[in-house]
């Protein structure tokens, strides 16, 4: 861990050797995330979910959203690998295509949310005072609508769709994630290199960022990946119920929505996208995990 | 800090959170795209109706002033009629919160009981295969969805098998057996979702617990194992992990929308839930503002309770 963290004062390697310090630190990390059997198992399962959402149009042996009226609720076959549901549309190609939702929110809400975390809990927290006070307000009030009622409440004013769901999912995970960015922040404040940075007498903001915040970004990294498998999950629910991308789109949880019709003649059209879901999200949880374990083993206890 | 000003204190800090989630749900309608009038009426409305609306919800009125009438109206507990149902908000809500916390209490109970023995062996036997199949069942309570269980219930053991309702409600005092059969899937699928994040929590506070200096000095004096946790840790590993549970309690009730959709079952979330999509959004408005409310408060009161239980806890 002492190795990782950072080389504090006087040392300013400039933006190529912060680059290349974030490489090496990068490099490392997967090193040490590779021997970690769980994370290993996380990552393979996570990189194929993204292989898949890239690589969706070869994948894919039909349309995904145009159907085949001549064979609905058809059984596997050679032609149609997991079969096709009551339009006709190939069940395989749509979950294929299914998976660059989970993709595209996983490459969205995480770093919004990180960013959202920095911005609104590091800064206002680095400096203290009123700002600082006023956003904790703000954080509690938003933390004061439980449970799914706050994306309900978002969406309700953003209106349905894939974008509005994305946009609902950052901020209605954003206050947790700034409590914790502060909390984070306001420990490190007090460790002797930031007093000992002030006292030669360098610049707030270029302690807070050059110092402070990459040393709180592993935690930082560890908890938004460990969020985004429950994240992954409110995405599908909220699909699911509707409120998420419209139909025809190729979206897993919009697809258990229309199975729930075929439960009585082909259950089997409402397993699959369960399970693409569930193998998704074990994936990355182990990967959470697996992070925490490597990055931040602190985390573990609590 | 004594109780009485941590108290007061706390009270303090409930005000400015309250005001602020006052103003956002209100906030609900000015915020929609267009006219708040509109989106009250169906495009039919003559322009008598659109005058009443106006009227009713004071649109003619500065919005500060609007806010004021909304919360002082709130207050005394009027929170304005259902547009497609016509009835009070509030009576909308007295029937439908009732069964949405007997649904929370049955999720709950069903966690607590697999989860709390499931950490506890965890965190005793641990490193061994009860640890790692109790880890193994709480990543896997993480990683399901829960809607897709509510389906795959529905579908095997009520359709298949027969055994329970599939959909619907029974008002406990109609017919008690009937609600318990009704609630017993719901509630399942509800505790399963729970048992992931409580299993963990149990089993690391009960760890955090059994490292503790006193539990070695009772193990250097001889003390059995199964003594130690059966006085001592389980005893106070309990405090926190209880304290966790009650908080989750509260989130719980914003958290059955999914499940009461699935199973049909008429709770508050299922209420904003259909409301949001016929664009009803007095209860949208009224039922969001309770639920938070709700939440704040027993928020307040495990704080409280915690700190009565556990005075060395020094909460900012």
């Amino acid at each position: 861990m002492s190795a990782a963290k950072n080389i504090p004062l006087l040392d300013d390697p400039g933006w190529k050797g912060s680059v290349a310090r974030f490489a090496h630190r990068f490099g490392m990390g997967l090193v040490r995330l590779s021997e970690s059997r769980i994370a290993l198992v996380g990552l393979i399962i996570t990189v194929i979910v993204v292989l898949i959402a890239i690589f969706a149009p070869v994948l894919a042996t039909h349309n995904p959203i145009k159907g085949d009226y001549s064979s609905t609720i058809a059984p596997p076959s050679r032609q149609h690998l997991l079969g096709t549901d009551n339009l006709g549309r190939d069940i395989w190609s749509r979950l294929v295509y299914g998976a660059r939702n989970a993709v595209l929110v996983g490459i969205t809400v995480v770093p919004a949310g990180m960013l959202m975390g920095i911005f609104l809990g590091a800064i206002p927290g680095f400096y203290g005072g009123r700002l600082d006070n006023l956003m904790m307000r703000f954080v509690d009030a938003w933390l004061a609508f439980p449970g799914l009622i706050l994306f309900l409440a978002l969406l309700a004013v953003l209106g349905q769709g894939l974008w509005q769901t994305i946009v609902a999912l950052i901020l209605g995970g954003t206050p947790g994630l700034v409590r914790l960015t502060r909390g984070l922040v306001l420990a490190e404040r007090e460790r002797d290199y930031v007093k000992a940075a002030r006292l030669l007498g360098e610049r707030n903001w270029r302690i807070l960022f050059r110092q402070v915040i990459p040393n709180v970004s592993s935690p930082l990294i560890v908890v938004a990946t460990i969020r985004l498998g429950g994240t992954l999950l409110l995405f599908a629910a909220l699909t699911f119920l509707g409120l998420g991308p419209p139909p025809p789109a190729p979206s897993w949880g919009l697809m258990l929505n229309e199975a729930r019709n075929l439960m009585e003649t082909a259950p089997m059209v409402a397993v699959y996208p369960g399970l693409a879901i569930f193998i998704t999200v074990l994936g990355v949880n182990l990967l959470g995990d697996g992070l925490r374990d490597v990055l931040d083993p602190r985390l573990a206890e609590k | 800090m004594s109780l009485r000003l941590f108290i007061l204190r706390r009270l303090l800090y409930m005000l400015p959170t309250m005001i602020l989630v006052s103003i956002a749900v209100f906030s609900i309608l000015q915020l929609i795209p267009g006219n708040p009038v509109d989106a009250l009426l169906s495009i039919t409305a003559d322009e008598e109706t659109r005058k009443a609306t106006i009227k009713e919800f004071g649109f003619d009125l500065p919005l500060p002033l609007q806010y004021v009438r909304w919360v002082s109206r709130a207050v005394r507990g009027d929170l304005g009629r259902s547009i497609l149902l016509t009835k009070p908000v509030s009576t909308i809500i007295g029937e439908c919160l009732p069964r949405t916390i007997y649904l929370a209490v049955g999720g709950m109970f069903i966690a607590v009981c697999l989860s709390f023995p499931l950490g506890i062996f965890a965190a005793v036997k641990r490193k061994t295969w009860v640890d790692y199949s109790a880890q193994v069942t709480a990543l896997v309570g993480l990683s399901l969805p829960a809607f897709w269980v509510a389906l795959m219930l529905m579908l095997f053991i009520g359709l298949k098998l027969g055994w329970l309702p599939v959909v619907g409600y029974t008002a406990p005092t109609q017919n008690f057996l009937g609600f318990l059969h009704h609630l017993i899937l719901p509630a399942f699928t509800l505790g399963l979702e729970l048992i992931g994040v409580q299993t963990r929590m149990t089993r690391s506070t009960m760890i955090e617990e059994l490292n503790k200096d006193y539990v070695q000095t009772h193990r250097s004096q001889g003390l059995s194992e199964r003594r130690i946790v059966g006085i001592f840790t389980l005893k106070n590993a309990m405090i926190p992990t209880l304290t966790i549970v009650s908080l989750r309690f509260a989130a719980l009730l914003g958290g059955t929308a999914v499940i009461e959709s699935i199973f049909a079952y008429p709770g508050i979330g299922q209420m904003i839930l259909s409301a949001i999509r016929t664009k009803d959004y007095p209860v949208v408005q009224g039922g969001v503002l309770i639920l938070s409310f709700t939440f704040i408060f027993i928020n307040l009161v495990v704080d409280i309770l915690y700190k009565w239980l556990d005075p060395r806890i020094k909460l900012e």
